[in-house]
């Protein structure tokens, strides 16, 4: 029996040159994952094996995770392996998935450029039940038993029989290491699979080029009509903020309410 | 001609805007499978096939089963509601390539190029689809647009009851006032600007008709308005609910560390220069004493009328 942990480690400028010797950390949602694995460990004796895809950066951020709970890392690259393909990264995953794991542990996003896709297309595969959002999971019985967060903060409790692969919830708190398990972590070997060629599928698609970031803004609130024509371009340019609250008859407008309750319809945020 | 499928469930969906868009500048036509109930999102639709309420795995059937019974060279999913597993799975049924968190989709002469944000945001990526077929779930941050909606065929699908190899053993909703911060899907949170114990009384009412819990700004919680579980920021708890209502919040660095991954964020502040408002999806210049009762009025008002609605 085990528990696999899908690791993913992102670069962190502010690292680079540092004692570590790599610019890359474990990200968010992969933290998230060690701790929900590390709660799920401790009702059964099961090893927890962290996987990865990526390059030989990772290497030290895989090590983090071993100092900070899993019992062994492996780490997959090669020149088959297609950045970005999910349906790809999530086959080569399925094959790392012993028929005795218990669990599929992922973060809110895997390997995959953070998409998050990747556990859904892994459950696929592996024909297995998937729970998002999980805050916690034990073994009672035979039964695997996870419990989860439902929209407006409810919290459901499920129980199965065979194995599911799970989505940790963001905001979990890992316990910092202790300096002998970081010092243990140094030295442990981080094994490297190379995909073989069965698993080179053609890529289905081709990175053709990098922009900026897009803007953040996706709703524009109505400028308030006591504003002139200047008023209302530095609203747009702001991403709807009013720039001239002098007479910004907007904060005393009940139409603003008004659309902010409909954006929030909108949204599928009021029941 | 260029074929878009369309699967969408709330009317501000990204994924019908974005996919209407492409249509429009394209010279494409789009087939909708619409969960959303009675009014269908804005744009000229093809074929529009209404379901009921759909589960990720309910709605990978469909689109499996309509992607593989016609030609279509782009299929569109939202990333919330399901979409992220509808488009897993289908992906990995039907061998397609799926690019997740697009943001722009545009067609030249060599055909579809997708745009999809990268490394957390911070950039973007331009792809070329390898397949006849693309999948897309497109980002949360994409909104969606107003206007007219028509469909020159339109059906009802019946939907296949749901199996699941899971169990339901309980099911527990907490009370706003129990609701951990990092638990809830909206946070509505104040700063000096709130005004006092009041004030945060007030964002408690409005949390209450959002389902969601009261946050903080650290000042508010240093002026003892809010005990100290409910701060936000790098002091406090980290969030990222799927709405962040900022009252009177300036938004200074130790702050907006803590919410800055909300999924919408709204900010509503007196000073047209408080930094929020570079944070901010929705930024609002107003007293925070005169929105929030408004704000709670229209809420108020809506949830009556929806109740009178169910009643009848």
């Amino acid at each position: 029996m085990s528990i696999i942990v899908l690791l993913r480690a992102v670069s962190e400028r502010e690292l680079a040159g540092g004692i570590r010797g790599s610019s890359h950390r474990l990200d968010a949602p992969s933290e998230d994952a060690i701790a929900l694995g590390l709660s799920l460990r401790s009702c059964t004796p099961a090893p927890m094996q962290g996987v990865a895809i990526g390059p030989p950066e990772w290497d030290v951020p895989l090590r983090d995770a071993v100092s900070l709970g899993v019992d062994q890392v492996e780490r997959m690259w090669g020149p088959s392996v297609v950045a970005g393909d999910i349906v790809a990264h999530a086959k080569l995953l399925a094959c790392k998935v012993s028929a005795d794991a218990r669990a599929v542990i992922a973060g809110g996003g895997a390997t995959d450029h953070g998409s998050g896709l990747i556990p859904f297309a892994l459950a696929e595969l592996l024909g297995w039940p998937v729970i998002e959002r999980t805050i916690g999971a034990g073994i009672e019985g035979e039964d695997l038993v996870v419990r989860a967060l439902a929209g407006g903060g409810r919290r459901t409790t499920y129980r199965m029989p065979a194995q599911a692969v799970l989505v940790a919830a963001s905001g979990r708190v890992l316990p910092y290491p202790t300096v002998a398990r970081k010092l243990a972590a140094r030295r442990a070997a981080v094994p490297v699979v190379t995909p073989p060629a069965a698993h080179a599928a053609e890529p289905a698609f081709t990175f053709e080029g990098f922009g900026p970031a897009r803007p953040v803004t996706r709703h524009l609130l109505r400028p308030s009509t006591a504003t002139g024509a200047g008023g209302r371009l530095r609203h747009l340019m702001a991403g709807g903020a009013s720039q001239s609250p002098a007479r910004g008859s907007m904060e005393a407008d009940a139409g603003v309410a008004a659309q902010l309750a409909d954006l929030l319809d909108k949204e599928g945020l009021l029941d | 001609m260029t074929a878009v499928l369309v699967l969408a469930s709330r009317a501000g969906s990204g994924a019908a805007s974005l996919g209407m868009d492409f249509c429009r500048r394209a010279g494409a036509e789009a087939d909708l499978v619409w969960a959303g109930g009675d009014a269908l999102p804005a744009g000229a639709w093809r074929r529009a096939w209404r379901t009921g309420a759909l589960t990720g795995a309910q709605a990978a059937d469909i689109l499996g089963q309509t992607v593989s019974g016609a030609r279509y060279d782009l299929v569109l999913l939202d990333e919330g509601d399901g979409g992220r597993e509808a488009g897993a799975r289908v992906a990995v049924r039907l061998d397609l390539p799926v690019i997740a968190q697009v943001v722009a989709i545009r067609a030249d002469q060599t055909g579809v190029r997708i745009t999809r944000s990268i490394e957390g945001g911070a950039r973007t990526a331009v792809i070329a689809p390898g397949r006849p077929t693309a999948l897309a779930v497109v980002s949360a941050s994409v909104g969606g647009t107003d206007g007219n909606a028509t469909a020159r065929e339109s059906a009802v699908l019946e939907t296949a009851p749901c199996t699941t190899l899971l169990e339901i053993v309980s099911e527990y909703r907490p009370l706003p006032a129990e609701l951990e911060l990092d638990q809830a899907d909206v946070v509505v949170a104040g700063g000096r600007g709130v005004g006092g114990r009041e004030g945060f009384a007030q964002l408690e009412e409005l949390a209450g008709l959002l389902g969601g819990t009261v946050g903080a700004s650290r000042v508010a919680v240093d002026a003892g308005w809010i005990p100290y579980r409910r701060q936000v920021g790098l002091t406090g708890k980290t969030v990222a609910p799927r709405l962040y209502l900022a009252f009177g919040i300036s938004g200074a660095p130790h702050h907006v560390l803590g919410m800055r991954n909300s999924s919408l964020i709204v900010a509503v502040n007196s000073d047209p220069q408080a930094p929020i408002f570079r944070l901010a999806h929705v930024s609002i210049v107003g007293r925070v004493e005169e929105v929030v009762p408004q704000l709670i009025g229209e809420l108020r008002r809506r949830k009556d009328a929806r109740t009178l609605v169910a009643a009848r």
